[in-house]
């Protein structure tokens, strides 16, 4: 099959974003060489709250998904991105693969206010079965400003608990939460478009 | 590092009065059991029946439109070393050379706007020439090739080009229906310069006679989202008498609503 002019010319000066497609069961070995990416690697000590968000990602049928990626993008314990302010230790950024059980733990700081927005996680899920990624946030119970956050409103009041980690106790120094992904059901997680 | 576009260089795009035989190769796949993708009908919907695994993951309530924050519009730029080496030519990461056609992949990397995005981080994965991924859990029986890892990263340069030098990829069966396989593909991830700008995509190659009846391929109701997700056979990229070219730019949407601060 012979590649012609036009068919080249379409692909050069295309401004029709790429379509997306699944990352599929087999992304391990390609996106996460060294394993998963942590935000608080070894003995680093970024300034801030430190926390743990455990959770399971779950799929319509209520059963564990164990091939899920998940991304975490984050201000630092100072609302600040390591975009604009590159404190060695924390980077903001972390990807994370579900267990057998569908679980996984973010060991991370508490991120700053940003711009008055109620302290929040971005996270990208991708999994098999997703041919477009998904994009949530993670919000935290007992957090100020959750009832004016301008992206949190915008959810119909009675899913909005979907988006907020519940407290589940403090030990050295440490504050602990749960928050579960559900990609379908009566529970199903809130997603947003951009 | 800047990518060698080679004694021909990138040309300008051909005068648009050149006549054109191009017509995309795949034709409809009834798409009438989707529910709308409703933020862009040239992106795959979230459920598409044929995909049997969208069935039960993908969501069914609609996304909930919401304008960006600074949260959206950031990114890491630092830290990539967590991330994995960086390495474009996957045919020299073992001690032979791996089995299969040799290939070399250029594209640049462009928002929606036609400018070029420099410097983002570009991930591959792929199966091995029979079709085999090196992950623990593919069963498909056929060979390992102990040359061929089949994961490559790189960064683009300062026009928005990546270069990767690979093999091209079998297809290979899978479980979503009797027989099911599918065409060969490269997992392509960009990382982007900002949150919102992130895509994981798939490449494909002309010509493969799998793509019409690929429901992953398939899923993506706009024909022409189809045919750029296709490579062009470009032999400006060849290394001759080692490995044939191929040319795969990749487009990256922005956000509809307008920014809170
Ligand atoms: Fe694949």
């Amino acid at each position: 099959m012979t590649t012609t002019p036009r068919a080249m010319r379409e692909m050069e000066t295309s401004r029709l974003p790429s379509g997306s497609q699944t990352v599929g069961p087999f992304f391990h070995y390609g996106l996460l060489e060294n394993g998963d990416v942590p935000l608080i690697r070894g003995t680093d000590a970024p300034a801030g709250q430190r926390i743990r968000i455990e959770g399971r990602v779950f799929d319509g049928a209520g059963d564990p998904v164990n091939d899920a990626l998940l991304e975490i993008w984050q201000a630092d314990g100072f609302g600040q991105f390591n975009t604009e302010c590159a404190e060695a230790s924390f980077d903001g950024f972390g990807r994370l693969h579900s267990r057998e059980d569908g679980s996984f733990v973010i060991d991370t700081v508490l991120p700053g206010r940003v711009d008055g927005q109620a302290s929040h996680l971005n996270l990208h899920l991708f999994s098999r079965g997703l041919l477009n990624h998904l994009f949530t946030r993670i919000y935290f119970e007992g957090e100020p400003g959750l009832d004016s956050d301008p992206m949190l409103t915008e959810v119909p009041e009675a899913r909005r608990r979907t988006l907020i980690a519940r407290r589940d106790g403090s030990s050295d120094g440490l504050d602990r939460y749960r928050f579960d992904l559900h990609m379908q059901g009566s529970e199903e997680t809130v997603f947003f478009a951009l | 590092m800047t990518i060698d576009l080679g004694r021909h260089g990138i040309r300008e795009s051909d005068d648009p009065t050149i006549p054109g035989d191009y017509v995309s190769p795949v034709t409809g796949y009834e798409t009438n059991s989707l529910i709308e993708n409703p933020a862009n009908l040239h992106q795959p919907p979230m459920v598409f029946d044929p995909y049997q695994s969208t069935r039960l993951r993908g969501p069914r309530n609609k996304l909930v439109p919401v304008a960006s924050s600074r949260t959206e519009r950031t990114a890491p730029v630092y830290g990539f070393h967590n991330i994995g080496r960086m390495d474009n030519d996957l045919t020299i990461q073992h001690d032979g050379q791996p089995l299969g056609e040799k290939i070399v992949i250029v594209g640049q990397v462009r928002n929606d706007a036609g400018q070029p995005l420099p410097n983002t981080l570009i991930e591959i994965w792929q199966a091995n020439a029979s079709g085999r991924y090196i992950h623990k859990k593919d069963q498909h029986p056929a060979p390992l090739d102990p040359n061929f890892t089949g994961a490559g990263r790189t960064f683009t340069d300062e026009n928005g080009y990546y270069k990767f030098i690979t093999i091209r990829p079998g297809p290979y069966p899978w479980g979503n229906h009797h027989d099911a396989w599918r065409p060969a593909h490269i997992h392509f991830s960009l990382l982007g310069r900002a949150f919102h700008q992130r895509l994981v995509t798939q490449m494909y190659f002309p010509g493969d006679q799998l793509l019409e009846i690929d429901p992953i391929y398939m899923a993506n109701p706009s024909a022409r989202a189809r045919d750029l997700l296709i490579a062009r056979f470009d032999r400006r990229f060849d290394v001759p008498g080692i490995a044939l070219g191929y040319r795969f730019d990749i487009v990256i949407g922005s956000p509809r609503a307008t920014p809170f601060e």
